[in-house]
């Protein structure tokens, strides 16, 4: 179990210690076992629900709308150059 | 003097106001006073807003006199929980990996509460990403209880509950993804409403499981409730899941009596392991809807055990998603010196995400994985057409269905902390009316032998909240529970 949880905390761009990998595989496992209990239900033929209400998404117009705050969207950037995101080089080369 | 003007309700502020018996200048000093008083020991604010709360006062103030645009919240001091977006604002959502953010635009229930002309006191403390039942998992440190502050205050609008109940603001708004309004509302003797998902815009709410959550006010009483959620509820085209259906004046809906009415009792509400305080109180409540003309009817929700599990897979499914954006690139927390960026992604967020937060993402990213996501993900939404199916089936024989909103009156601080499980537990009969997308309301109903508050919640039919305003409303002015106060 240990290895899948640390699988999924690498899906999820998490990375524990040994330790907490640990405690947190025994969490983990506890709420999987406990939500095990649906299984007692028969559920074949049953429609899944995504939403408790139908959401129909009506279609509007395809207009441009002007966006007013671009600039206060990128200040909240911890690291930034101008109007750019800064990150980590991604691609190798000069 | 001032402590009396704290103490007042909204609508009373707001009459006062009108009249010009007081400014909102005045009302507004008083809080801030108090809250310097009083809030060192409860922790309800996690940001005060004094000098904003004291130019949008004196705005009030301008429109009071030239009476133009005048609402029954105009002056009116409120807080919000840290989960609203608002404009120029730091909006944390209780969890260090957006300490710092300042959100550009003002989210819409925000628009609508400022353009009523109500006065922003400060944000209040919360469970980080609204995932808790007890403000303990809030990156800011717990808030206590106003009755008892050995113990929680309920969560995760453990803030917002709190705040009202010690007089610290005249009302606040919180969030509801599976009890999160209704049971800190329990827990401190508040009024608090979950509207029907889509009744009220979610657009500018930090989104946690978004089939689930749904925003609605926290206040002294029902009449507060019903003046806040005219100003908020209806249709908007920034969430795609609002409901464009109109909104009747909820304040219509404040009647004395419940004739007519059927009310059903579901006997899966009242089972073994539930606190005998909490069951007798809500059952003498039973016995008061009766006398105010309601007919009680016995009615089953079959599925109802099945709805803590159903939900554990459903939420954390969707806040694993919700939660990917926290990258540490465009906004909050970003760690020092990654080595690339896969390293700045995970050391940003293993810093940034606290404990359950972290295990929910775990949990959620599990559930929705190939080769699980059928026998998880995909039961547990199967799951949740059967409870939802039980209160349609239900409703046909009731207008209304009565229960406690949680089994226990609030714990103690730390009591349940380490064990996930049984803190989940404590929304039990909360949780299916969100899997359902149901209103709910929570209103005082009694105090424990040692003085803790018990709540009863309402459930209604899609739409009709103004029937939970309704009962509501009569069950407490047939009480006095929601005139008692904190000694603080």
């Amino acid at each position: 179990m240990k290895e899948i949880i640390k699988k999924m905390a690498h899906l999820a761009r998490l990375s524990f210690p040994d330790k907490e990998l640990s405690r947190y595989t025994e969490k983990v496992t506890a709420v999987l076992e406990y939500v095990k209990q649906l299984e007692e239900l028969d559920v074949k033929g049953i429609e899944p629900t995504s939403h408790a209400v139908e959401v129909l998404g009506k279609p509007r117009e395809d207009e441009t709308v002007e966006c007013k705050f671009a600039q206060g969207i990128v200040s909240n950037a911890p690291e930034r150059d101008g109007m750019y995101y800064e990150v980590p080089r991604v691609i190798e080369g000069s | 003097m001032s402590y009396d003007i704290c103490q007042k309700s909204a609508a009373s502020l707001s009459q006062m106001l009108q009249r010009k018996e007081i400014s909102s200048v005045e009302i507004t000093r008083a809080f801030i006073e108090r809250i310097g008083k009083i809030d060192p020991s409860i922790g309800s604010y996690i940001l005060s807003t004094f000098d904003l709360a004291l130019d949008q006062a004196k705005a009030a103030d301008e429109r009071i006199k030239k009476n133009k645009n005048v609402t029954p919240l105009t002056g009116v001091p409120i807080a919000l929980k840290d989960i609203f977006v608002t404009k120029g604002v730091e909006t944390t959502c209780g969890s260090k990996i957006l300490k710092g953010y300042v959100p550009p635009y003002n989210g819409t229930a925000v628009q609508r509460l400022l353009d009523a002309g109500a006065v922003l006191l400060g944000k209040l403390n919360m469970d980080e990403f609204a995932m808790g039942s007890s403000n303990e998992h809030s990156a800011f440190g717990p808030v206590k209880n106003p009755w008892n502050r050995d113990y929680v205050p309920g969560g995760s609008s453990g803030g917002s509950a709190a705040a009202v109940a010690a007089d610290l603001c005249a009302a606040s708004f919180g969030t509801d993804t599976g009890g999160s309004i209704r049971q800190p509302s329990s827990c401190c003797s508040t009024v608090g409403l979950k509207p029907t998902y889509g009744r009220v815009s979610r657009y500018g709410i930090i989104a946690f499981a978004s089939s689930l959550d749904q925003l609605g006010p926290i206040a002294k009483d029902v009449t507060d409730c019903a003046i806040l959620m005219n100003v908020v509820a209806g249709h908007d085209l920034n969430d795609a899941t609002s409901i464009d259906a109109p909104v009747p004046d909820y304040t219509k809906s404040l009647i004395t009596d419940a004739k007519g009415l059927k009310i059903g009792i579901p006997k899966e509400y009242f089972i073994e392991g539930i606190d005998s305080e909490v069951s007798s109180s809500v059952r003498a409540a039973a016995k008061k809807f009766k006398e105010l003309g309601a007919r009680l009817v016995d009615i089953s929700l079959p599925h109802t055990k099945y709805a803590v599990p159903a939900y554990y897979i459903i939420a954390p499914a969707e806040a694993s998603a919700n939660l990917a954006r926290y990258d540490g690139i465009r906004f909050g927390h970003r760690a020092k010196g990654p080595k690339e960026l896969i390293d700045l992604y995970q050391k940003s967020r293993t810093e940034g995400f606290g404990p359950e937060v972290t295990l929910r993402i775990i949990v959620g990213t599990y559930v929705l994985s190939s080769g699980y996501y059928d026998a998880y993900y995909l039961r547990a939404q199967k799951v949740r057409t059967l409870i939802k199916k039980d209160f349609l089936k239900a409703f046909e024989g009731c207008d209304a269905i009565l229960t406690p909103v949680m089994p226990t009156p609030p714990f103690k601080l730390g009591e349940k902390l380490e064990d996930p499980l049984t803190m989940y537990l404590s929304d039990i009969f909360t949780i299916p009316v969100n899997l359902a997308g149901l209103p709910g309301i929570s209103v005082p109903c009694g105090f424990s032998k040692s003085g803790l508050p018990i709540g009863l919640q309402l459930i209604g039919k899609p739409l009709d909240e103004a029937t939970l305003i309704r009962t509501g409303y009569a069950f407490e002015q047939a009480t006095e529970w929601h005139k008692k106060k904190p000694t603080l």
